[in-house]
């Protein structure tokens, strides 16, 4: 687990990146934090298991895991721990945000490739732990309009996604229509075309 | 495989069994192992037990962690290595038996602490 404790407050990230990690004042501490409400032995962290175990080493202004003062007790992901005044939030450290809009990012294709197994119905994919739908050759960003849309929508429509730099005039893109039903039986009112967005 | 702290000189400690990631010792009672002596400081080091490695570091105190009488600050800790807190000095061994038996059996020579958890944790 390359993980992190990013700060909340001032102050610098607290790499996890040994087997233990002590924190105080000291100058011999993994980390120093200079501030004359950390103790110069404060805590000492360790990881086990995916979680992150504190132990406060007998602090004045002691440690705090989601606000609750503790002697020892250990962080999930997104847990926030007080070292005295000071707030941190565990992170999984992966360096950013990989979002389904990300083109850089091959996480979204690959989740949502890897998600959809042969028991499911086509189209139908889990990702994050939310059934949504998607067809194949959608790209990301069709994907992640998709996955916006409300699910009696979603699988019903084809999506194209034409991203046009202001003032510029497509030459042969079709003319912005919006999402097109492929079974549209019952009438629904034209929502109006974003023409800068999404058209389908 | 679990590793213990067997005192060098019987009956100068206790036996240790480290079995928790984190073992805070010294000669305050919040300590996971209080170790009696003035020469221990009240927060004398710490043992971490991460990626099957036992890791020993000095919490600043006045006598220091030797290692195979080296002082140290911090240092990996194999089966055999001498660790003396302060006046103390263990020998770390494998502890054969800790699989076997969910808890360990009082030793006749030396008193054998039992380490009680904090809370629930």
């Amino acid at each position: 687990m390359n993980a992190r404790l990013v700060a909340l407050d001032e102050g610098q990230d607290i790499n996890l990146d040994r087997a233990m990690v002590v924190v105080g004042r000291h100058p011999a501490c993994d980390v120093r934090l200079d501030s004359l409400r950390v103790s110069r032995h404060h805590c000492c962290m360790t990881p086990d298991g995916g979680e992150l175990l504190v132990r406060d080493l007998g602090s004045t202004n002691g440690i705090r895991i989601n606000g609750e003062r503790v002697e020892i007790g250990r962080l999930r992901l997104g847990d926030e721990l007080s070292i005295a005044h000071l707030r941190y939030r565990l992170d999984a450290g992966l360096g950013h945000d990989r979002t389904l809009a990300d083109p850089l990012s091959s996480a979204s294709a690959l989740a949502i490739g890897r998600a959809s197994g042969p028991d499911r119905p086509p189209g139908v994919a889990l990702l994050d732990g939310v059934e949504t739908h998607c067809l194949a050759g959608d790209s990301d960003l069709a994907a992640a309009v998709r996955k916006a849309l409300p699910s009696s929508v979603a699988h019903r429509c084809k999506i194209e996604v034409i991203v046009r730099v202001d003032g510029d005039e497509p030459d042969d893109a079709p003319p912005p229509t919006p999402v097109e039903f492929s079974n549209a039986s019952r009438p629904e009112p034209r929502p109006e075309p974003d023409p800068d967005e999404v058209t389908g | 495989m679990t590793l213990r702290l067997t005192p060098l000189a019987r009956g100068s400690g206790p036996v240790v069994l480290l079995q928790r990631p984190v073992y805070l010792v010294g000669r305050h009672p919040e300590c996971d192992l209080q170790l009696d002596s003035p020469k221990i400081s009240r927060r004398h080091c710490c043992f971490a037990l991460a990626y099957d490695r036992l890791i020993v570091r000095d919490l600043g105190s006045r006598n220091g962690v030797r290692v195979n009488g080296r002082e140290i600050v911090e240092t990996q800790l194999f089966r055999g290595d001498e660790v003396a807190i302060g006046p103390l000095i263990f020998r770390v061994e494998r502890d054969e038996a800790a699989g076997a038996r969910p808890e360990p059996r009082p030793s006749e020579d030396a008193p054998e602490v039992d380490l009680v958890p904090l809370d629930d944790i």
